[in-house]
């Protein structure tokens, strides 16, 4: 292919596998992989003794001989602070860099099939993927030589690959990904020509390799059956025999679609000690039944996604859209278009489909992979020309600038004409500024070549402009790539200031005025302001992925920052997935940058068991409450919390026999238990806020009947009354404060009575170790208790009193919940 | 959004695109916008507004694009799109400036 | 009348005076606790008959030298009647030390014995005029020494700040200030920050705030004149007229600059609404004076216009019509949405500026907005609450100033919220919600870290807020506090153990000489001051009469100004015949002297507390081992 016409790279980097299409604006082509693995590369990269890196199918060949330096599947690790170790080599790789061995190879051949060494590209990667795995996307790429890359979600790629080969408008289609490792489904729809993602879904740990899991458990049967050894996920003496096991499982699994029966042998699974054999064949029955509960997985989420967007019932969508290796299975298939009731988008190939839409995407925002460097200088008067390289619009316009000066003088119109002849603009005037504007006419769905000429103000010409000629595709585009996941700013009170919605256009950039919450001096060195950016759907922020943070120091300051002073926050989002982020303090003009992070914390799983814990107790004094409120919606939404929780603990079980993918799905379950949780202690909040006032009320206003002064039991009567009207007006911060007030009352009534004062030592002393200043508060006990014995009210009081200056301070547990955020 | 952008910000306005425009004029309006504030064509710098002329980025232009893709947003931004007939109110009185400010309470300037 | 007479007449005035000031002085210091003796409340007076005395004497000296007498004389009156000089010459021409130190000699109306502050606040404003990094600093470390900046000092340093070009925070200073009740400032301090805060509301062109701010006593003429442009600005009814502008004018500063302000606001016809304003119209009206300079009748005429929005058919319809033309979008939604996005406006209008709810007409609309805007206040007002009351538990303590700031920001919230109280229930509310903050607030202002006016301020504010609201179970304990922190009792710090730094028993002996020594002076001398006369009637005798006469007034200073010091671990005790105070140790300076005498410099001391003082160690060797062991020393220069 010359290199005179612009292509336009993009890619697939699978969990398995990877792909890549190139676009020439006329047709696309696949890249084949060198290693005549066919179209796909296999995502395995293999380092050995010597440093060597093997890459794809060779790499993969060797999984069964050294299996420990092997590593596949480093796609889910990505953005996360783990490392991946070759002890043969005795090397540590970043995820980042063993996925820039896989797109470095497949640049290769991409070089070796169209003669360009691609620099720039479009990377495909799961509709769930989140800033900091994004933005490792983008490193990746930039270690494996790209000079550019921009991110496009799977789901709106192959929605786009799809669209884009549909002769007519498809309207709405619903694209079905079901990959290794994740599940993403999207419901897109494409009107004029323009596709535009109306809403997706998924599940991050949902994919062929829990088909592989649900085979494995099988041969765990049959094994036990056949020689009573009982493997263990949670032992790693067994993770090797595992490992076989899943590579069976997975040959078996492409044999059974094809086929309706697979024989599997294995002479030695693998344990140390006793030499154990697997032999067995596996008819297609068992299998469909084996998945069919992932398969009916699958299909809840998109009829809960086609809900959402009131689409019920079957053929409510125009067609149906499958991508992944393992949507090639029969019973999925038949199940699907059951389910759903729309036709397959007929011709593609459920695997490589990512690369071609990813491809198209490139040719759209105009990344052409030949780089900057391919700006072909012809003779005639030089002019800057803005025009879509692809366009979904039979009508686009050109927008252009004459570069010289010179060149204005001479240069008053400017002409563009189709080269086939078919239509050539009127004579555009050119402004005093040398910029023209022309609304051109294309062909629809072919690539149209366009001549531009000048003409003289005398009207004599044409005039030679460089470029003369350029190629606008028509085709189906996309707008803006829509951001996957709300990013916004976490807040004091734990809640979210969301910046950008899910789904709104890249590249943003957004800025918002937000309010201190404390007063920063620069007197004090370790004072700090801190302004989390985090990215999640949650309304709590401590549900949300903390994905950096802005850090205000104090001492950096010239002026005190009172409290609840403004500050200008700007966030910007590019298409690489990298995050920026800034704060402005308007009154002094001072900018602070952004403190990047961009990782996601490593799963302990030790760490999990305690906080299911937590959550379980959280749960079940919720649900006492919920039952007590009758509060219908709160049991159910608690009970599926629970149902979270119980899979929660099996994943962790897993996650301590080592497999990090389990760690990071219970994690996962652990938040999104922890939002329904929050969601029905939400239900419950008014009626247990009112239920706790009524308590509160019996209970001090026997005390103030007993001890109070006329004037408590008036304020008693009117703090009552307020509150009842509060709670007739569902107004919480009144109730409390109401609340509060009554309590002081009644405490200032209960201290009256006989002993309390005794009493109220004796709590002190039990709490001293948590005093401010232990030595002074010794001192006051003492003299509260000679006080005692010397029946002196007067001291004990003063004792007490002192006491209580010096009780702890209450801990601020919202702001820690909230990534010690310092705004509101 | 204070009431001000909520006028000024309002996208018909940013891309100058009549209250009933079709989709695809919009898209072509965005899009040309983008090519010409990106060679920076003058007559693309600013658009006019019922409170007088703004200033036009590209953020503006992506942003207010994005914002008629989505027929439920667009329905709301068309209730302010009804105003582009009207002409400017007049303006209020002029603040005092803060040197003057200044000079009447005895200071010179600001450090 | 002949020299001769004149000679005894003199010095019998002045040997009169100063010893009724040595007993007054004298017999004060025997009444424990009694301030009233170290800040006569005829101080000014005093200091300035004693430069009238000075002048006269003066006259009567330099005779035979013309001008020498005229130049004496001329200048100690100036010095009895300085304001006049100081307002006219030093400020305006800047000289920052100049105007400090004249303060200084002849005292400020509004300050006592010792305190820099009133001097500080001149300087200050002499440093507006002429802004200098050097003057700045010579301001905030006279600053420095006090613990307690009354709103003397306290606009003193805002005035610094202003003159560093740290606007914001100056003015967050200032607010604090303005929220100050009249009388507690002295009128000087007001009328400063009264002018500042009306000018920078003009400069936001928030006329509103500057008719606010103006109308607040003390008014200076040029806040009179600020009101009256503010008016024209408004276009209300009864905007006063040329005549009245003009003559307001007249009578502001800087006649010059602002004159071309005041032809404008003539010249300036305020827009009237048009006829038939459409719901749509009005928005469009409201936002083109966002932010701060919408009237009452817009934002009324927005309200009734979204009242209209919500019951008008075609409206509905167009929507509806245009719903369908986009396809499968709910009308509903998009309408319920649009209104919505109309009356956060509106409220926004009502919030940035902090305007009344008055402003809402009645409707089902106005009534909305008017909880929606109330609730948002509660809300601001809780969560400063809410900050200060977790600071003050955590003990993280600010700078004073910046204590003013965050006051000044509670205490506008509050103003706002009780201006919008219409229901007792309000009232109660708004109470209930600053109460528990507010106290532990001012409690530890005033009686933990002696900073009397902050805390005296807080505590007033808060009796306002509880009468208002009825809460007379609180109302005791408030007055209380706010009688406690009024009165300038010791600091109520209970009795405080601790090692004493040198020898107790010398000490008290020094006392009792110093007491015997001074009263045997004292009458003494007063009779021999009488017996001049008779004896060497001529100049030499005059002066040392009066040399000797106003030493020996010093010399009763001395017993008030020997202190024991004591070591404890929240810092040393200074203990003083009257006086108790305890400074950190960073805060004391010792240096020693012969015969085992300490000179003790203290900084960041209440106003109340003598800054210069002695004690004494058994030897000079003891003395100077006590000085090094307080070494290394923060003594600030002054």
């Amino acid at each position: 292919m010359s290199s005179k016409r612009s292509i336009f790279v993009g890619i697939d980097l699978g969990t398995t596998n990877s792909a890549a299409a190139v676009f020439d604006g006329e047709r696309v082509q696949l890249i084949r992989s060198a290693q005549g693995s066919g179209l796909l590369t296999p995502s395995v990269v293999r380092i050995d003794a010597r440093g060597k890196v093997t890459v794809g199918e060779r790499a993969r060949r060797l999984v069964d001989q050294d299996p420990d330096n092997v590593k596949s599947e480093f796609k889910r690790m990505m953005g996360s602070q783990q490392t991946i170790a070759f002890p043969a080599a005795g090397l540590v790789r970043k995820p980042e860099e063993l996925a820039a061995e896989v797109l470095r190879s497949i640049r290769e051949d991409v070089k070796a099939q169209t003669g360009i060494l691609p620099e720039t590209a479009v990377i495909g990667v799961p509709a769930l993927f989140e800033l900091p795995q994004t933005a490792a996307t983008s490193e990746a790429a930039r270690l494996a030589g790209f000079e550019r890359v921009e991110i496009i979600q799977e789901p709106v790629a192959s929605g786009l690959g799809a669209g884009f080969r549909a002769a007519e408008d498809v309207g709405s289609f619903l694209v079905y990904d079901l990959g290794g490792g994740t599940f993403d489904v999207s419901l897109l729809e494409a009107r004029e020509g323009l596709l535009r993602v109306v809403g997706h879904d998924g599940d991050n740990f949902l994919g062929g390799r829990d088909f592989d899991a649900a085979l494995v458990d099988h041969f765990i049967e049959l094994i036990r059956a056949q020689s009573g050894v009982t493997l263990q996920r949670d032992n790693p003496a067994h993770a090797h025999a595992f490992r076989r096991l899943r590579v069976a499982a997975e040959d078996a699994k492409i044999e059974l679609s094809r086929s309706t029966e697979a024989d599997v042998f294995i002479a030695d699974i693998g344990l140390q000690g006793q030499s154990v054999a697997l032999s067995a064949s596996v008819e297609r029955a068992t299998f469909e039944s084996l998945v069919a509960p992932l398969i009916e997985r699958t299909i809840t989420i998109c009829e809960r996604l086609l809900q959402s967007h009131g689409l019920v019932g079957a053929g409510s969508v125009g067609n149906v859209v499958l991508v992944g290796g393992p949507t090639s299975i029969p019973a999925l298939r038949a199940r699907v278009a059951q389910a759903l009731g729309a036709p397959f988008g007929e011709g593609l190939d459920a695997m490589t489909l990512v690369a071609e839409g990813a491809a198209y995407y490139a040719a759209s925002s105009g990344l052409d992979a030949r780089g900057s460097g391919a700006k072909e200088a012809g003779a005639g008067a030089p002019v800057w020309l803005q025009f879509p390289a692809m366009s979904s619009d039979l009508n686009p316009f050109v927008v252009g600038k004459l570069v010289e000066a010179s060149s204005r003088e001479r240069i008053s119109h400017v002409v563009i004409s189709r080269t086939d002849g078919g239509w050539a603009s009127a004579r555009e005037v050119v402004d005093p500024d040398g910029t023209f504007a022309i609304m051109t006419n294309l062909v629809a769905r072919r690539p149209n070549t366009l001549r531009i000429e000048g003409y003289a103000p005398n009207g004599d010409g044409p005039l030679l402009l460089a470029p003369s000629e350029f190629v606008i595709v028509h085709g189906v585009t996309l707008g803006d790539p829509p951001l996957a996941r709300s990013v916004g700013v976490a807040l004091a009170n734990n809640g979210v200031r969301v910046f950008f919605d899910r789904g709104s256009p890249l590249p943003m950039r957004r800025t918002f005025a937000v309010r201190t919450v404390e007063t920063l001096s620069p007197a004090d060195p370790e004072g700090s302001l801190r302004i989390p950016v985090v990215q999640g759907e949650f309304p709590y922020a401590h549900l949300c992925r903390l994905v950096g943070a802005i850090e205000i120091k104090a001492s950096s300051l010239k002026s005190p920052l009172p409290v609840d002073s403004l500050i200008e926050v700007t966030i910007e989002l590019d298409r690489g997935g990298r995050l920026a982020a800034s704060g402005c303090i308007p009154s002094t003009g001072d900018v602070f940058g952004h403190v990047a992070q961009l990782i996601t914390g490593k799963v302990v799983p030790s760490e999990l068991a305690p906080r299911i814990e937590e959550l379980r107790t959280r749960l079940r004094d919720t649900r006492t409450k919920a039952f007590k409120h009758k509060a219908q919606k709160a049991i159910t939404v608690l009970s599926s919390a629970e149902a979270m929780l119980d899979d929660c603990a099996i994943a962790t079980q897993r996650a301590q026999g080592g497999d990090q993918d389990a760690g990071e799905r219970a994690q996962r379950l652990l938040i999104d238990a922890d939002a329904l949780i929050a969601e029905g202690e939400g239900e419950i909040a008014w009626p247990d806020l009112d239920e706790r006032a009524r308590s509160g009320l019996t209970r001090w206003a026997g005390w103030i009947a007993e001890y109070g002064t006329a004037i408590e039991r008036q304020a008693l009567e009117e703090t009552t009354r307020a509150m009842e009207k509060a709670s007739l007006a569902r107004n919480a911060r009144e109730v409390r404060h109401h609340l509060a007030t009554i309590a002081h009352l009644g405490n200032a009534a209960a201290m009256r009575s006989e002993g309390a004062w005794e009493s109220e030592l004796d709590y002190q002393i039990s709490q001293i170790t948590k005093s401010r200043d232990p030595k002074a508060a010794a001192k006051l006990v003492a003299e509260g208790q000679r006080a005692i014995q010397v029946r002196d009210k007067a001291a004990l009081e003063a004792a007490v009193r002192g006491l209580w200056e010096l009780a702890p301070g209450t801990s601020d547990k919202t702001r820690g919940l909230g990534h010690w955020s310092g705004v509101t | 959004m204070n009431p001000r952008e909520r006028v000024v910000d309002n996208p018909f306005f940013v891309l100058g695109v009549a209250r009933d425009a079709a989709r695809p004029d919009i898209e072509r309006a965005a899009q040309r916008l983008l090519a010409e504030l990106s060679i920076g064509r003058q007559s693309a710098l600013a658009y006019s507004t019922p409170l007088g002329p703004a200033q036009r980025t590209e953020d503006k232009v992506r942003a207010a694009a994005a914002e008629l893709r989505d027929p439920a947003k667009r329905l709301v931004h068309e209730a302010w799109a009804t105003l582009a007939a009207e002409p400017t109110p007049a303006p209020g009185f002029e603040p005092i400036s803060w040197p003057l400010a200044l000079r009447l309470i005895g200071g010179k300037a600001e450090g | 009348m002949n020299q001769q007479h004149f000679n005894t007449v003199f010095i019998v005035l002045a040997c009169i005076a100063s010893s009724l000031w040595g007993l007054c002085s004298f017999l004060m210091s025997l009444v424990p606790q009694a301030h009233r003796a170290v800040y006569p409340r005829y101080w000014l007076p005093w200091r300035r008959s004693l430069f009238v005395l000075l002048a006269i004497w003066f006259d009567w000296l330099f005779q035979q030298h013309p001008l020498l007498q005229l130049a004496s004389s001329v200048t100690a009156l100036a010095l009895a009647f300085a304001e006049l000089p100081i307002a006219w010459v030093l400020v305006p021409a800047g000289l920052v030390r100049t105007s400090y130190y004249v303060t200084r000699v002849v005292g400020h109306p509004a300050t006592r014995v010792g305190a820099q502050l009133g001097p500080a606040f001149r300087a200050s404003r002499a440093l507006l005029n002429r802004p200098s990094e050097a003057g700045a600093q010579f301001i905030s470390s006279r600053l420095e020494l006090y613990a307690d900046l009354t709103p003397l000092g306290v606009a003193a340093s805002a005035l610094v700040m202003l003159a560093r070009g740290e606007r914001e925070h100056a003015l967050g200073v200032l607010r604090g200030l303005g929220t100050l009740p009249y009388g507690v400032a002295p009128r000087e301090v007001m009328r400063v920050v009264h002018e500042i805060l009306a000018l920078e509301a003009a400069t936001r062109a928030n006329w509103h705030e500057v008719v606010e701010w103006a109308e607040l006593h003390p008014r200076t003429p040029l806040t009179r004149l600020l009101e009256a442009i503010a008016l024209r600005a408004l276009g209300v009814p009864g905007a006063p007229g040329s005549f009245r502008l003009w003559y307001r004018w007249f009578w502001a500063p800087r006649r010059l600059a602002t004159r071309a302000l005041v032809v404008r606001a003539l010249g300036f016809q305020r827009s009237q609404l048009p006829a038939p304003l459409g719901p749509m119209q009005a928005q469009l009206l409201l936002a083109s004076g966002y932010p701060s300079n919408s009237r009452p009748l817009e934002v009324a005429a927005a309200v009734r216009g979204l009242d209209e929005l919500r019951q008008d058919p075609e409206w509905a319809a167009e929507v509806e019509r245009r719903a369908l033309a986009l396809g499968n979008v709910s009308a509903q939604n998009a309408r319920s949405r649009i209104l919505e996005s109309i009356e956060s406006d509106i409220a926004d209008v009502l919030l940035v500026n902090g305007r009344p709810c008055a402003w809402l007409p009645p409707g089902p609309s106005g009534e909305a907005l008017r909880e929606r805007v109330k609730e948002a206040r509660a809300e601001r007002a809780d969560r400063l609450a809410k900050e200060l009351h977790r600071r003050l538990e955590q003990r993280r303590d600010l700078g004073e100033v910046e204590e003013w700031i965050c006051w000044g920001q509670l205490a506008q919230a509050c103003l706002e919220l009780e201006r919008d109280a219409v229901t007792h229930d309000d009232h109660v509310s708004l109470f209930r919600t600053v109460h528990r903050p507010l106290w532990s607030f001012g409690y530890r202002e005033c009686f933990v870290r002696d900073r009397r006016t902050l805390g005296r301020a807080i505590f007033q504010f808060q009796r306002r807020l509880c009468v208002s609201a009825k809460a007379f179970d609180a109302l005791e304990t408030i007055t209380n506090n706010a009688a406690a922190g009024g009165r300038e009792a010791l600091p109520n710090k209970s009795d405080l153990a601790g090692e004493p730094v040198h020898d107790l028993v010398r000490f008290f002996r020094v006392r009792r000489w110093a007491r015997g020594a001074t009263a045997v002076v004292f009458f003494g001398l007063m009779a021999f001051g009488f017996c001049f006369r008779w004896l060497w009637p001529d100049v030499q005798t005059a002066i040392t009469g009066l040399a000797m006469t106003s030493a020996l007034a010093y010399a009763f200073l001395v017993p008030g100004r020997i202190a024991e010091l004591i070591e404890t671990e929240d810092g040393v005790i200074v203990q003083l015949v009257q006086f108790r105070h305890v400074v950190q140790r960073r805060d004391v300076s010792l240096r020693a002297g012969p015969w085992g005498l300490l000179w003790v410099r203290l900084q960041r001391t209440p106003y109340w507390m003598p800054r210069r003082l002695w004690s004494v160690q058994a030897s000079s060797a003891q003395a100077r081992a006590t000085a090094a062991s307080f070494a290394p020393t923060v003594s600030k220069a002054g």
